[in-house]
């Protein structure tokens, strides 16, 4: 970790109201993490943790209840194109083509095509989308689409990434191919990242540090840096005997989390489900 | 099923329900004055285009009916979107309206008529009124609908691009409900164009609407199935072209 | 006895059903069963939704008694509807105008003339707005009339009759509750109306040109007309003959005591008195004796066809023929045969 960090929560508490069910659930209580500039740092946890949660709050969608959140200093302020942002499902706009999608920001914004337009095509070659770039959305494979959205978020050269499960909802191997560009392209850009997952072998290969989060009400449980050095290949990694020790023991730490009693929600049911049933291996 | 297989059997349907109507007509299994065979009414079709019907041409009285429905539902669409949008995106605004909205609309609009008299009189206004209302009515319940029913995950894309207050439903939500707003659209008309027959029957001497009374009155069920044909065939053609517009303007419909 | 029923009742469901085969076959079915029996099940009388005289049988159960049998009332708004009914078999008898009447006999429609119990005198009016007084004042101005209706051919008698120019005058076609708010509005010049609405123009400044009597001595008669299915007065004679004296008791009736009856309707229309008091003095009443002879439909058949009548009836074919209501081909080349003259001997026999 850099002495100063470029993200910062500190003791962060967010509190949803449900009117209707005449409860609230706590999301996050006392959840402090820092992110240095230029780190890559994934949220690990069960689905149903809070962690799209602190996502939401560095987006500026959400606000905290109680705590801090900062980014390079400020606090968080509205929606903004200098957070990038790509999310599990495909966001992109089915009414622009590829092109108009990944330069949405940029034209919204104002700014001259001379500036953009290079830049798009930077990120099209990057990206593996040349040739598709009038493509409609509709057209393109769900990896396509992620690419897309993934050139969208980083055409604007925001402060940082942030990725909720970009890449959930892909098969296997296409998993893996976008998990290799990501780090390629990342080589270039150095961009701080903060990628949310609740696939351990993802996070091992992707992050410089693994954030492990408690089952709800979420907080930081354990902070794991990965040793391995860059540019690294997955075939070599997973080979290493390091990576399986590592795996078992966030296995162990997600484990023990669900072995705990649950205080997801007050006057109401705990919501430990998810967590208890995770998978025995992964 | 391919779409040409679809539409050859529906031709076949067609052709075949037509086929039988006629056998029924010529041997009298069916009163003719009940249902004129199909033959009947291709003569009367003839007839009536040559020689027109109450001293106006056929023609004359669909171009008419047209003129009424399409400004009506063009005047709809233009008052109905901006304040289905309304309603949608501002819940207050939305929460005035829907009380009033929601009465009218399962209204039947004949009921209306006297009232539309007394306020517009007789004249082309009270027609095109009426045809208006219903069409708007739906207009503006389905927009507000189709903007309630933006994805969240697709709003926060907009706004994490940049896109706040005008700019977000200009560049997000507008062009995001647009297959929605064309089955809205579709629905309208065809509520709108069912509402012609109501609204020609005020002071009316023209129009397919006002023939399919007039001729009901006179028992000239000929008149009348040639005006039913006519009316179907007009509106299904209009839905057509409407299926083409959203084709053309909202081509990712119902494919993401 | 049931046997008319199963005839009579598919009536509703035929229409339904059109184009659907199996309904065909079951509608044929249904009226090969159909026989002679003495009396029907039901009779199902249609009556105008307006005060008339002979529908004071209807509230203390006149008919039910002089026929024998239950009767059920049918209402109607005009006589464009009244079509409907009777070709869907959903009525047996009806009194209404001559107009719509000679559409339907055009038409084919299946039914017979008994006689002619009402004729307009001044129920119906032409009623215009104060500054306009003479007929040709008419030409340039707008005029309601209720669409399909005897007004509408008394209006067209009258411009006819008296040469206006037909080009000049708008007539717009106005249910008569829509021609009062269209009057009130100012969008209208003038009108022909019935009772008790021209009562209600004349009470808002009105000036009456014209009552519908006045157009008799041209030739021109507008009137009610009774009429039976044809199927039905095949069928059950006797009960037309019955139905028909029984209409003749209530004019009578009303003949010896118009406050009375007029009292009786007014509480069963829920109208006000004086309306329909009115109304019901501004028709007149023939006996369906008076009928039978040079005056109204002539003796029989022999002797008919040159009776005003039926003269008018032809009147009344040639106008919506020439108007395109009705197919000039459709017009049937005598009204005699429609009339059913052997049924009104035996009911009122000389």
């Amino acid at each position: 970790m850099t002495t100063s960090p470029l993200i910062v929560l500190e003791n962060v508490e967010k509190r949803f109201e449900d009117r209707r069910a005449r409860r609230e659930t706590i999301a996050l209580d006392g959840l402090s993490l820092g992110v240095g500039e230029g780190e890559f740092v994934c949220l690990l946890g069960p689905s149903g943790c809070g962690k799209s949660t602190v996502l939401d709050l560095l987006a500026g969608f959400e606000h905290p209840t109680r705590g801090r959140v900062t980014i390079d200093g400020k606090p968080v302020g509205r929606p903004s194109p200098d957070r990038g942002i790509v999310f599990q499902e495909a966001t992109l706009f089915p009414w622009l083509s590829v092109i108009d999608n990944i330069t949405f920001a940029s034209r919204l914004a104002g700014r001259p095509a001379s500036e953009y337009r290079p830049r798009a095509q930077e990120l099209i070659e990057m990206m593996g989308l040349r040739g598709f770039e009038h493509y409609a959305v509709y057209e393109l494979s769900g990896g396509m689409r992620q690419r897309a959205a993934i050139a969208r978020a980083w055409i604007s050269q925001p402060l940082l990434l942030l990725m909720d499960e970009p890449f959930g909802a892909l098969d296997a191997q296409t998993r893996l191919a976008m998990q290799e560009l990501l780090l390629a392209a990342r080589e270039q850009r150095r961009s701080t990242v903060l990628f949310v997952t609740h696939d351990i072998e993802e996070a091992l290969f992707l992050s410089d540090r693994i954030a492990v989060m408690s089952g709800r009400p979420g907080r930081i449980v354990e902070e794991i840096i990965v040793p391995y050095p860059r540019p690294r290949a997955y075939q070599e990694i997973v080979a290493m005997p390091s990576f399986g020790e590592l795996k078992r023991s966030i296995l162990a730490t997600l484990r023990e989390q669900a072995a705990r009693p649950q205080h997801a929600t007050t006057g109401s049911l705990p919501h430990g489900d998810d967590l208890r049933s995770y998978p025995r291996s992964h | 099923m391919n779409a040409s297989r679809r539409f050859l059997i529906g031709l076949a349907a067609v052709a075949g329900v037509t086929l039988a109507w006629e056998i029924a007509g010529r041997t009298h299994l069916v009163e003719p004055l009940l249902l004129p065979p199909p033959s009947e009414i291709v003569t009367t079709a003839i007839d009536l285009a040559r020689d027109g019907y109450r001293g106006t041409a056929l023609w004359q009285h669909l171009a008419l009916s047209l003129a009424r429905a399409l400004g009506a539902f063009a005047a709809a669409t233009l008052v109905g979107v901006p304040l289905g949008l309304a309603m949608g995106a501002a819940p207050g605004f939305g929460a005035v309206l829907d009380p009033f909205v929601q009465f009218l609309r399962p209204l039947p609009k004949l009921a209306l008529i006297p009232l539309v008299i007394l306020w517009f009189g007789i004249g082309e206004t009270s027609k095109v009124l009426l045809i208006f209302i219903s069409a708007a009515l739906s207009i503006i319940v389905g927009t507000a609908a189709a903007v309630s029913t933006v994805q969240r995950q697709r709003i926060r894309a907009g706004r994490a691009l940049g896109a706040h207050g005008l700019a977000l439903f200009r560049y997000v939500i507008l062009p995001h409900i647009l297959p929605e707003l064309f089955v809205t659209l579709r629905l309208s008309f065809g509520i709108g164009w069912t509402t012609l027959i109501a609204a020609e029957m005020i002071a009316s001497d023209a129009g397919i609407g006002w023939m399919v009374v007039n001729a009901g009155s006179y028992l000239r069920t000929d008149v009348v199935m040639l005006g039913i044909v006519i009316l179907g065939g007009t509106g299904y053609a209009l839905d057509l072209a409407l299926v083409g517009l959203q084709r053309w303007a909202a081509p990712w419909s119902g494919r993401a | 006895m049931t046997t008319y029923i199963r005839a009579g009742r598919p009536g509703r469901r035929d229409v339904l059903r059109l184009g659907l085969g199996a309904g065909l076959l079951s509608l044929t079915a249904a009226r090969s069963r159909a026989q002679t029996t003495t009396k029907p099940d039901v009779v199902r009388i249609g009556y105008l939704t307006a005060a008339r005289a002979w529908v004071v049988g209807k509230s203390d159960g006149s008919f039910d008694k002089a026929l024998g049998v239950k009767v059920e009332w049918v209402p109607f708004p005009s006589g464009g509807p009244a079509l409907s009914l009777l070709a869907a078999k959903q009525i047996d008898f009806a009194i209404f105008g001559n107009t719509p009447i000679v559409a339907g006999l055009s038409r084919k429609l299946p039914i017979q003339i008994l006689g002619s119990p009402e004729i307009v005198a001044t129920s119906e009016r032409l009623v215009a707005k104060a500054g306009i007084t003479t007929l040709r004042d008419l030409e340039g101005k707008r005029i309601a009339v209720a669409p399909s209706s005897t007004m509408a051919f008394a209006l067209e008698a009258l411009i006819r009759i008296n040469k206006l120019d037909a080009s000049k005058i708008k007539r717009l076609p106005l249910s008569q509750p829509d021609t009062i708010a269209a009057w009130k509005r100012g969008d209208i010049d003038a009108t022909y109306i019935n009772g008790p609405f021209w009562a209600e123009l004349l009470a808002d400044g009105g000036q009456q040109l014209l009552v519908s009597e006045q157009l008799q001595p041209s030739g021109v008669f507008v009137w009610n007309s009774a009429v039976v299915r044809s199927e039905f007065a095949e069928q059950f004679p006797e009960t037309v003959v019955a139905w028909l004296q029984t209409v003749q008791a209530q004019f009578d009736r009303y003949r010896s005591d118009p406050e009375g009856v007029s009292r009786i309707l007014a509480k069963d229309f829920g109208a006000p008195f004086e309306a329909v008091r009115n109304t019901l003095s501004g028709l007149r009443y023939p006996t369906f004796q008076d009928q039978l002879g040079p005056k109204y439909w002539g003796d029989g058949p022999v002797a008919a066809k040159d009776a005003p009548l039926i003269k008018a009836l032809g009147d009344a074919a040639a106008f919506l023929a020439e108007t395109g209501e009705i197919k000039r081909d459709d017009v049937p080349a005598s009204f005699v045969p429609a009339v059913n003259y052997a049924l009104l001997r035996r009911a009122f026999p000389s």
